[in-house]
Formats: structure tokens, C-alpha cells, sequence
């Protein structure tokens, strides 16, 4: 243990990664599509495309921790297929994705960021509901979904749904769409809520709870991570619509997001964006929903 | 004020997994802590190294490291136990380290005369420790030993980040739903720690003092 | 995994010759040296076979195929990974600077001949010692905005470890300060400093001294404390290592998470020997 030789260690290590990331191996990031960006669009004066587009970056509350949906990649990006909408939708007001800013929502915060005036619009698998409707706006709807369930690789419990059989541990996010409709249409489940779903799939790994209640493509996207280990139970219980949350009573900026998500499905962004990203696992192409009033 | 008085006992039951993480992890520590400590005395070298490799990488490493590989080794060992063992497990393996430096600094702590004078008068290895070296030891280990359970204390806390339902992790699920009363809550529930911290901080003080003038 | 040498090291102490194991033994005889052997035998098997079905379990699982450790030589995580340390390091430097500015504040305060001014900083260094980090960094986070203040995370972090340590660094200076002979504080009373200045000129920079050792290896615990950043969402080495296993799936989660311990590691071991080295320079 002579002196010297003590930061030797340390040095080459950190000499060692240094030359991976000159020299390593390029890891295959998906980039998914690369919307337009259009020419100094001009919006009526006041709305709140214009502010957007004056401030000159538009901030979009979104998930982490959802792989093909909204997730970081390695290269410091976030990357998935509501990601390449927000890109979409960014083009559109004239800023480039480096303009966008994320910030992260869980499925408690979102009605609060909105109302904080912290984000312009959310995009975080955020489903409509009556009871949402009273504080936030929904444009779109961007997907139409249904609810589904991961499990352990072969589906050791043999879960059927939420509550068969009797006694399946199932966890969900506090505060979401899923714990609600599970409360609702299966009194009998035993529900555990953690904050973020990725701390299902590590409670689900270590054996706390017996499955995931989820979105179904957001549970494909954990299963196309880690096909070792997980399954999706593939029983869909329950549709719904995933749509962007905006503020309270936005109607021009409701109807503006509604016309460019119609856009994107008509020159086939939309198609282009899903197969780029959790198309690639979930073998369903996805179409655009019927618009819903803006209110 | 009132969100705290009608959110008590969330908080309490916070404060009673909080107890029973630091309690069970405290007690595996210190038994893990006493064993490498003996390997560190003891005459074999083997041992010696494999305990002092052992202290050395823990000490360096953050605890929240230990804490991912508990939650994602285990199950990839094939060790399926859920979030509180898992955290329980952690902390134990981390503050062995710590606990083990500990009793090591109370051995070292007796004057080397004392070990010389047991030996002269013809006392063995194991007979020296247990009549001479470790009953003087025992009273200046127990300071450090106070001082290594409060650092294990505050690191319950990390728990709150890897599933564990405790203390933080129920203040800071209360913090989204109370937006309005977010420093009261998070005031109470420091209050809950210090009840633990500041007694047991303020007694090794104390028996450092005592032990001091002892000497 | 390990960067000790074979040979047991002999703990650097410095104080008057402490309880070795050397004294507790006799050089061994023939019969000690085979009663030695044998233990070491039976301890070494107890060692190999806890690790051989450690590594069996995960080799049983795939851990150990070269495929996954493969990862490590991927040009985005090496990259992720080195931005994560720079962040973590940018943490610790801010918050050990602003700890440091902070305890000799405090340790004026708890020196000083106002009581009431003793009080309240001995109040307050029990509390920020008796606070989880986690609770304070929370704190911060989370309670500044109900009151109106945006704190960006990395200072929510920089906050949180700089009100801890500078209670501890605090009383690193105290113990410093008061272990000087007292002779040191009477002389320069004696040419007419004042309180300050003797504080000042004369016993501040001996305690420095005979503390920084003490101060150097605090550096240790603050970057360890920077790992904590992950929970509030700041971009260091932790939370990288996090990301990258999201990304690329939990069946890569052992490689990426050794990774990271190994950086940690052998960083703070340098700083942990250079204190050490310090330590022996400084004290004859």
C-alpha cells in the first residue's frame, strides 16, 4: 500500500471508460421520427401558441420511467412515441426539439403542474376522466388503450384479473386512472400503489406484489425491457383514452392540439412515430381516435 | 397545523416502520460488525485481509449503491424477498462496516500495557481479550457504537426511495395530497427522527466525557 | 473488485501504540502455526464456498455470460457515466467550499462569549446533525416551493449537504481549536490580540492544520452523500446508472450498478489514502 500508487487505481479506471466513450461501441438508440419544424408560423396574437412561440420553448410534463412510450435513452434524450407527438406539436409552433423542455410528472402532480403554470401541456399517459375534466382540458385524444396486466414470466399465479384469483397483489401508481376503474370494477383486488410504475416492475421482481396493472402499452414496453422475466398476462379489461392535459379551459390552444394531432395522423407521422417506437413490440398498428369537444 | 394532527397516524405508522427497519437492521449490523471485528484481531491473515477488504470497499461506496443491489442483485441471485428485507439487508451489510471500525477503534483504545501486563502473566490470547482488553473496551466502544447507530438512523430514511412505506416515504406521499401544508409535515416528521437522534447523540457525548475521566 | 494488496494492511493510527493483535499473541510455535494454518484453512472454505455459490446462483441466472458485461463497452454509457461523476464531483466541490464557510461561522458563533449566541449554535448544530440528509435535501425540494422559492435540484442538493456538514465540519474545528495547547490562546492574549485575532491569526490556522486529515476524508462522506441526488431527480453518477438500466433493461442491471460502485470506490479511496498521507506528513 505505497503512496503513490494509491490514485493509480482510480485514474485507470477512469482513463478506461474515458476510451469506451471515445472508442466504444455506438449503442443502437432510437431516435424515432424527425418531425418538420415549420417557417415562423403565426398564431393569433394572445393565444397561447404565440406565447409558446415567443417564449421560445415549450415545456412538456412527462414520464421517466416509461420505456417506448416516454423514458431517457443513453444518450441523455427522452425518447419514445409521446415524445415524437410533443416533437410533432413543437415543429408545428416553430421550435425544434432541442426547444422542448421535460419535466417529470407522476400520475399525483399532473393536475398540479398544469395549474402551477410549471408546463403548457401534459403528455404522460394521462387518461380522460369526468372528474379531471373539472380542473384540467383534454385535447385529443392521442391513443385509444385498454387496461392489461404484467406478470412474472409464465404467469407463476395464473392471474386472470385484477381479483382472480383471490388474493393476487397487484400494484398500480397512486392517484392514477388504473387504481380508480380497479376500485371500481374489482372491489376484491388487493391493491398496492407505489409513485412510478417502475417501482411496480422492481416490487414485482422481488416478489411484494403478484402483478402490474397497467396501460396495456405501457406494460409492453416494460416487458420488451426484460422479456426474461416478464410476461404480459395479455386479458384486457377496460378501454380508455390517453389525451394531452392542458390548462383549464383553454379552448383555442384545446382545438389547435386536437387540428395537429389530426395532422400528423393524416401525413403519416403518427403511424411512423408508433412503429418506430412501442409498434415495434406491440405487433397492433395504432390509429388516432375520434376527437373529443373541446371544453 | 391540523393536516399534521389528522395525518398522525399515517405518520406514526411511518415512524413504526421506520423503528422496526433501524431496530432489526441495527441489531444484524452490530452482530456482523462484532464477527469482522474479531477477524480483524485475529491471528490469521487470511481472515485479516478478507475483513479489512471487506470494511475498506463498504466504507467508500454510498449507501443508496448498496441499496440497488439489493433490490435488483437479489432477484437476479434468485432471491425473491420483498422490499423491507431487502432494505433490511442493506443497511445490515453497510453498517457492519461501520460497526466493526467501531468495536476495532474501542479495542485500540486500551493501552497496549494492559495486553503486555495479561500476557505476562501468563494469560492466552482468548484469556487476555476476555479478562483484560475486552472489558475495558466495552466501555469506550460504547460512544462509537451510539454515534455508527445514529448514522444507520438517518440512513433508514434512503429506504423511503426503494419501496419501503417508512417515515419519508409516507411525509413525502402526504406532501402531494396536503399541497397546502407541506413544511408543516415535513417539520413533523423531523421531529420523529430527532426524537430518536439527539437522545442517543447526547449520551455518547456524555460517555465519552465519563469514559475520559475514567482513564 | 477489490483493490487491497494480498498482504493485511496495518491501520494507520498515530496515537501511542494501541492494542495490536501482535501483543495478544506470542510469535507462534510449531503447534500455534499449524492451529493457524488449520483455521485458515477452515475460514478460507468457509470464504471460497460462500462466494462459489454466490457466483453459482448467478451464473445459474446468466449474470456472469460475457454478453452482458458486454455493456460496459458501450460508447453512450461510458459517456453517461463520466457526465454522471462530473456532476456528482461538481456537487461535492460547491457543497465542501460552502461547508466549510459555513462551520467557521458556526464555530465562531459556539465560541464566542455571548451566551445566548452559544446556545442557539449549539441548537442548531444538534439539529442539522440529527437530521437525515434525505429529510433536509426533501426539505428543501419540496418546502421551498410551498412557500414560494423554485429551487433547482442541484441546489436542493448543494442546500442539503452544506447544512449537515457544516454542523459536522463545525465540530471538527471545535475539536481542533481545543485540543491546542492552551498556552497557544494565552500568549497572544498576552501581546494584546483580541478574541478575533487570536481566533484569526493564531489558533484557526494551527487547528486547520492539525485537521485537515479530518477535513480531506469529510470529502469522502460528502461524495458518498451526493448519491442521494438520485431521488430528487439530479442528473449524477447514481441516477445515470438508474437511467442507463432503465434503458437497457434490468438483465443489464449488475454490470451497470458494478460500474458505478467501482468509480465510487476507487475515487474515494484515493481521497481516503491521500488523508492518510496527509496525516503522516503532518504529524511528527
Amino acid at each position: 500500500m505505497r503512496i503513490p500508487k494509491s490514485l493509480i487505481p482510480a485514474a485507470a479506471l477512469i482513463t478506461a471508460i474515458g476510451l469506451v466513450a471515445t472508442h466504444g461501441v455506438s449503442s443502437a438508440a432510437n431516435p424515432g421520427i424527425t418531425p418538420p419544424v415549420a417557417e415562423n408560423p403565426s398564431f393569433a396574437p394572445g393565444s397561447t401558441m404565440q406565447k409558446i412561440q415567443d417564449r421560445g420553448h415549450l415545456r412538456i410534463g412527462t414520464r421517466y420511467d416509461h420505456p417506448g412510450l416516454s423514458a431517457g435513452n443513453l444518450r441523455g434524450q427522452q425518447e419514445g412515441f409521446e415524445i415524437d407527438l410533443g416533437e410533432y406539436i413543437a415543429g408545428k409552433l416553430g421550435l425544434r426539439a432541442d426547444q422542448i423542455q421535460y419535466v417529470e410528472a407522476s400520475s399525483a402532480n399532473r393536475e398540479q403542474f398544469l395549474a402551477q403554470d410549471k408546463v403548457d401541456l401534459v403528455m404522460a399517459t394521462y387518461s380522460i376522466t369526468d372528474k379531471r375534466k373539472k380542473v384540467v382540458s383534454f385535447a385529443g385524444p392521442y391513443a385509444a388503450i385498454s387496461l392489461d396486466m404484467v406478470a412474472l414470466r409464465g404467469n407463476p399465479a395464473g392471474i386472470q384479473d385484477p381479483q382472480t384469483p383471490r388474493g393476487t397483489r397487484v400494484c398500480s401508481t397512486t392517484g392514477g386512472q388504473v387504481s380508480a376503474t380497479i376500485r371500481e370494477e374489482f372491489p376484491q383486488t388487493d391493491l398496492i400503489e407505489f409513485d412510478v410504475s417502475s417501482k411496480c416492475i422492481d416490487a414485482l421482481k422481488n416478489g411484494t406484489v403478484d402483478a402490474l396493472a397497467t396501460h396495456g402499452p405501457i406494460g409492453a414496453g416494460y416487458v420488451s425491457k426484460d422479456t426474461e422475466e416478464l410476461e404480459m398476462v395479455g386479458r384486457p379489461f377496460y378501454q380508455d383514452n390517453w389525451a394531452i392535459g392542458i390548462s383549464k379551459g383553454d379552448t383555442g390552444f384545446c382545438q389547435w392540439l386536437g387540428r395537429t394531432l389530426q395532422q400528423a395522423s393524416d401525413d403519416g407521422s403518427y403511424s411512423r412515430a408508433w412503429d418506430a417506437s412501442l409498434g415495434r413490440y406491440s405487433k397492433q398498428p395504432m390509429i388516432l381516435p375520434e376527437p373529443q369537444q373541446c371544453s | 397545523m391540523s393536516a399534521v394532527i389528522n395525518n398522525l397516524p399515517v405518520l406514526l405508522a411511518g415512524f413504526g416502520t421506520s423503528l422496526a427497519l433501524i431496530l432489526v437492521s441495527a441489531a444484524i449490523a452490530l452482530l456482523l460488525g462484532v464477527a469482522l471485528a474479531g477477524m480483524r484481531v485475529s491471528p490469521v491473515p487470511l481472515l485479516q485481509t478478507a475483513a479489512t477488504c471487506y470494511v475498506e470497499c463498504l466504507r467508500t461506496v454510498p449507501t443508496a449503491v448498496i441499496f440497488f443491489f439489493a433490490l435488483f442483485g437479489l432477484p437476479q441471485m434468485g432471491v425473491r424477498i420483498g422490499f423491507f428485507p431487502a432494505a433490511v439487508a442493506a443497511l445490515s451489510v453497510y453498517y457492519a462496516a461501520f460497526f466493526c471500525e467501531a468495536v476495532r477503534s474501542g479495542i485500540n483504545s486500551v493501552p497496549t500495557g494492559q495486553a503486555e501486563a495479561a500476557r505476562s502473566i501468563g494469560l492466552e490470547f482468548r484469556g487476555a481479550l476476555r479478562f483484560v482488553v475486552l472489558p475495558q473496551a466495552l466501555r469506550s466502544v460504547i460512544p462509537p457504537l451510539l454515534n455508527v447507530f445514529v448514522a444507520l438512523t438517518k440512513s433508514s430514511a434512503i429506504a423511503s426511495a426503494f419501496g419501503v412505506a417508512e417515515l419519508l416515504a409516507s411525509t413525502t406521499a402526504l406532501v402531494t395530497i396536503e399541497s397546502d401544508a407541506v413544511i408543516p409535515i415535513l417539520l413533523a416528521c423531523s421531529a420523529f427522527y430527532l426524537v430518536i437522534t439527539i437522545p442517543a447523540g447526547l449520551l455518547a457525548e456524555r460517555l465519552e466525557k465519563k469514559v475520559a475521566v475514567a482513564r | 473488485m477489490t483493490t487491497t494488496p494480498a498482504r493485511p494492511a496495518t491501520p494507520a493510527t498515530t496515537r501511542p501504540a494501541p492494542v495490536t493483535s501482535s501483543v495478544l499473541f506470542d510469535s507462534p510455535g510449531p503447534r500455534g502455526r499449524r492451529r493457524i494454518r488449520n483455521g485458515a484453512v477452515a475460514a478460507g472454505t468457509v470464504l471460497a464456498l460462500i462466494i462459489a455459490s454466490a457466483l453459482f446462483q448467478l451464473g445459474r441466472n446468466g449474470v456472469l455470460d460475457a454478453e452482458r458485461w458486454a455493456v460496459l463497452l458501450n460508447r453512450d454509457l461510458a459517456r453517461l457515466l463520466l457526465h454522471g461523476l462530473w456532476s456528482t464531483l461538481q456537487v461535492a466541490l460547491v457543497a465542501m467550499v460552502l461547508s466549510v464557510a459555513g462551520a467557521l461561522l458556526l464555530v465562531a458563533a459556539r465560541l464566542s462569549d455571548r451566551s445566548p449566541l452559544r446556545g442557539a449554535a449549539k441548537i442548531w448544530i444538534e439539529l442539522f446533525r440529527g437530521l437525515p440528509l434525505l429529510v433536509l435535501i426533501f426539505m428543501i425540494f419540496l418546502g421551498a416551493p410551498a412557500i414560494g422559492i423554485d429551487v433547482p435540484t442541484f441546489w436542493a442538493l448543494v442546500i442539503g449537504i452544506t447544512l449537515y456538514n457544516s454542523a459536522v465540519i463545525c465540530e471538527i474545528f471545535r475539536a481542533g481549536i481545543q485540543s491546542l495547547p492552551k498556552g497557544q490562546a494565552e500568549a497572544a492574549y498576552a501581546i494584546g490580540l483580541r478574541k478575533i485575532e487570536t481566533q484569526r491569526v493564531v489558533l484557526l490556522p494551527q487547528a486547520i492544520n492539525a485537521m485537515l486529515p479530518a477535513l480531506v476524508a469529510q470529502v469522502v462522506i460528502i461524495l458518498k452523500e451526493t448519491s442521494l441526488g438520485f431521488v430528487i431527480g439530479y442528473t449524477e453518477l447514481l441516477r445515470e446508472g438508474r437511467v442507463a438500466v432503465e434503458y437497457l433493461g434490468s438483465t443489464y442491471a449488475i454490470p451497470v450498478y458494478v460500474a458505478v460502485a467501482a468509480l465510487y470506490l476507487l475515487v474515494n479511496l484515493a481521497i481516503s489514502r491521500m488523508a492518510r498521507r496527509l496525516e503522516g506528513r503532518l504529524t511528527h
